[in-house]
């Protein structure tokens, strides 16, 4: 039987080597702007290069927002912001057709592209927004097109929806539903940073205000990021470690734990598992391999799987979180598949 | 070979051998309870000798061909090995690539592979392998009288019953009240349980025995029965033959010929119920002669001689069967009344028979039963069933109960005057008749005239 694909050929060192070089440059380009938080910004970079979109959760003050910019300053994009609220149409994000008067006089109704007709799209407290308006990126962030009067119009390439929420003040928000959910590659919680970060940002910034870049990326380096990233080798192993992984966030799963039976309504969606395996392509590449491996995958699949795995209210009660429940999932599930009995174990030894 | 690969297969190796001896020990655990249990229960139930018990080992074999092929069926593929590998040498996916595509220049990058070690907690395992083995090793080292559940029963002495039965079932076969055949099954049943007979379940063989005593004890009062009825009916044959030869000159010839009949008849019908009886005491031509209905004078004190020694053997019968306690006392003395003479059954019979003329044979012997209607003046009388004391002896009577209060009451003063009767109307039943409603009732019964009697006396106790 002939293979549904040919095998990859492994990139070699000298062509790996300028992308991660410029993977590592722009992550510590990011490091350098926002001070304290190293591996948010990791994964925010995994999620670009990954050509996801992202849900920033956190408080308000955490620089969720100065991220989005830092960011579209670093990756030298066309930048806008939206701030979401209750009154927001999706007329005010799509945009929408005006009447104009032509210099021969005619009038017509011409197209006014809308904010989302960008690369880098800061969807501030996105919940805050009406559920109409909040599903009017639906088809923006999976198709990357805007459908409009039956006119199919394409978002410019590459486009990133960087979206942020407050878990406070749920009071007059509308919670994102599932399926928008879904579209978002991470969801990356933004936490309060440590008392030396602190002391660093005042003693070094006036006003709070990041420096300025001193490096950006060029379209062609980006577009030589996104073409070494395709080329990142999946191995069979991983991606059926993968694989497992997402089917056994489902409770009737026979790999599923305890908890996840307790405690999981729904599991994780297809699009999650091929979500962890282009997160974890990109993974891989920060990391300087050509090959994508199982601890690539755990890095990445919390921050995917969280916000696509439900949770019942016995959960709710018992204050479980999903990334609890995921992080268990990972610590439990066999990566190798060796299948031995309970009683047998493998533990790491001496070197060949 | 490159040094994973040789990691790879050393590992699947260790990983089976492993398997192989983990899937050894639980299989020889199973089946050493297995036969250990097979071992006990064969030694107890039957006395089975331990050198045939000891093929079992032959399954220890089995389990290990078990083991090894499961183990090889259990064996983790390359594919996986090379995945852990990869995980544990911290690859980053290199080695498993390496297994679908060239490494090229990444060969010389991929880190040391190590070789992971199997942590196999088998302390539970060994455990019940050897636990296994010592139930096994229990099983045969066991004296044998400890295990022999038939050795274990205590014994239940059941010959002196056994005995007794045995003899009444000879008896009766001696008798001929069984038939032989009969007698031997039951004599069967017998033996079965005797050998049966155990101490665990006294119960169930001392009922088996009462049944067949009782079985046999049936049959003994049924043929006690039976002879009793056929020495009435030699003994009325005996009684009218006897007074016949006594009265002979007595009667006229046509009298004489109705109850030579009639004895015909009566020898006729004890013949035809035991044949056999008196084919011992009647020659052939008296046989003849009754059944042919051709009795003479003749023949009348051969007849009663044969007819006593009929009733003897027949009382000899119910004398050993009573002998053998087959039949109680009563019947045993109805058998030895039967052969006394019973005139008024006689009577009866000469009355129904038409020979009123010949009443003074049956009272030949026995004038009468006493009494002023009952026979002459000389006959004995006889007394029946004594008076019972019935209605004779004094009854205490048990006053009503509105009377106990009298006990605590006490005297306020004597009048001379007759007591003033009072209208109490009707008398409701119950001792709290009198009392009213509410709390703090009292019992108010009062005390009437007609009372008196039952006073006096209750004082006169006092």
């Amino acid at each position: 039987m002939k293979p549904d694909h040919e095998p990859a050929r492994l990139l070699d060192p000298s062509e790996l080597r300028p992308a991660v070089e410029t993977a590592n440059r722009l992550l510590e380009q990011l490091n350098r702007m926002l001070l304290g938080r190293s591996e948010l910004h990791r994964m925010v970079l995994i999620g670009i290069l990954a050509r996801g979109h992202i849900l920033l959760e956190g408080l308000p003050g955490l620089g969720k927002t100065m991220l989005v910019r830092a960011l579209g300053q670093l990756l030298n994009m066309k930048f806008t912001r939206v701030q979401f609220t209750p009154d927001l149409m999706p007329g005010d994000i799509l945009g929408t057709h005006i009447l104009q008067q032509t210099s021969d006089g005619r009038r017509e109704m011409t197209f006014q592209p809308g904010p989302i007709f960008t690369n880098l799209l800061l969807a501030d407290e996105i919940n805050r927004a009406s559920p109409k308006t909040q599903s009017a990126l639906l088809e923006a962030m999976q198709e990357r097109c805007v459908t409009l009067l039956g006119a199919t119009r394409e978002l410019p390439d590459p486009f990133f929806v960087l979206a942020s929420q407050n878990p406070i003040e749920l009071e007059g928000t509308y919670p994102l539903p599932e399926a928008q959910l879904d579209r978002f590659l991470f969801k990356l919680i933004v936490s309060g940073v440590d008392v030396e970060t602190l002391d660093q940002i005042i003693s070094t910034r006036r006003r709070g205000e990041m420096p300025v870049p001193t490096w950006s990326i060029s379209p062609e380096q980006l577009k030589q990021l996104f073409e070494t990233m395709d080329r990142i080798v999946l191995p069979r192993p991983v991606s059926r470690y993968i694989s497992r992984l997402v089917a056994a966030t489902h409770a009737d799963s026979p790999e599923a734990t305890e908890q996840i039976r307790s405690y999981v309504a729904y599991g994780a969606s297809p699009r999650a598992a091929i979500a962890i395996a282009e997160a974890a392509r990109a993974q891989a590449l920060l990391a300087g391999r050509p090959t994508v491996g199982f601890k690539d995958v755990q890095t990445v699949a919390a921050a995917v799987m969280n916000h696509r795995v439900i949770l019942n209210y016995k959960a709710r009660f018992d204050k479980v979180a999903p990334y609890a429940v995921i992080a268990a999932l990972i610590e439990r599930l066999d990566e190798s598949g060796l299948n031995l009995p309970s009683d047998m174990k493998v533990a790491e030894a001496a070197h060949e | 070979m490159r040094p994973h690969e040789h990691s790879i297969r050393r590992f699947r190796t260790r990983v089976a051998g492993l398997l192989a001896l983990r899937y050894t020990l639980v299989l020889a655990a199973v089946w050493g309870f297995a036969w250990g249990l097979a071992v006990l229960f064969l030694r107890a139930a039957f006395g089975t000798e331990r050198q045939p018990l000891l093929w079992g080992l032959l399954g220890f074999a089995v389990a290990v061909v078990a083991a090894a092929v499961a183990a090889v069926r259990r064996m983790p593929a390359r594919r996986s090995v090379r995945a852990l590998l990869d995980k544990v040498s911290n690859c980053g996916g290199l080695l498993m690539a390496g297994e679908e595509t060239d490494l090229g220049p990444w060969r010389d990058a991929m880190p040391a592979i190590e070789r992971p070690r199997i942590i196999w907690r088998s302390g539970q395992t060994w455990c019940v392998f050897c636990a296994a083995a010592a139930f096994v090793l229990l099983g045969f080292a066991i004296p044998q009288r400890y295990v022999d559940m038939n050795a274990a029963r205590p014994p239940l002495d059941v010959t002196d019953d056994v005995a007794r039965i045995k003899e009444q079932i000879e008896l009766l076969e001696e008798e001929a009240i069984i038939e032989e055949q009969r007698a031997e099954t039951l004599e069967q049943k017998l033996d079965q349980t005797a050998a049966d007979a155990s101490g665990t379940e006294p119960g169930k063989t001392l009922e088996a025995l009462d049944h067949l005593e009782q079985e046999l004890r049936k049959g003994a009062e049924e043929a006690a029965e039976a002879a009793l009825a056929q020495a009435e009916q030699l003994a009325a044959a005996e009684n009218l033959a006897a007074q016949l030869d006594q009265a002979a000159g007595q009667l006229d010839e046509k009298d004489l010929a109705q109850a030579m009949k009639e004895l015909s008849a009566l020898m006729e019908q004890a013949l035809s119920e035991n044949e056999s009886l008196l084919n011992e005491a009647l020659d052939e031509k008296l046989l003849n002669a009754c059944k042919d209905g051709k009795l003479c004078q003749a023949d009348l004190a051969k007849l009663c001689k044969a007819c006593q020694l009929s009733k003897d053997q027949l009382s000899e019968m119910v004398k050993k069967l009573a002998e053998a306690k087959m039949i109680d006392a009563e019947m045993m003395a109805k058998c030895e009344g039967c052969s006394q003479c019973n005139n008024d059954r006689l009577l009866a019979f000469l009355a129904k028979s038409g020979m009123n003329a010949c009443e003074g044979i049956a009272t030949g012997n026995c004038p009468g039963r006493g009494a002023v209607t009952r026979g002459r003046g000389d006959a004995a009388l006889t007394w029946k069933d004594p008076s019972t004391k019935e209605n004779t002896e004094f009854q205490e009577q048990v006053l009503p109960p509105n009377l106990a209060g009298l006990k605590d009451s006490t005297r306020v003063g004597v009048s001379l005057s007759a007591p003033k009767v009072e209208d109490v109307g009707s008398s409701s039943g119950g001792a709290l008749g009198g009392a009213a409603t509410g709390s703090g009732s009292a019992f108010t019964a009062k005390v009437l005239p007609r009372h008196k009697g039952a006073v006096k006396r209750y004082f006169e106790r006092q």
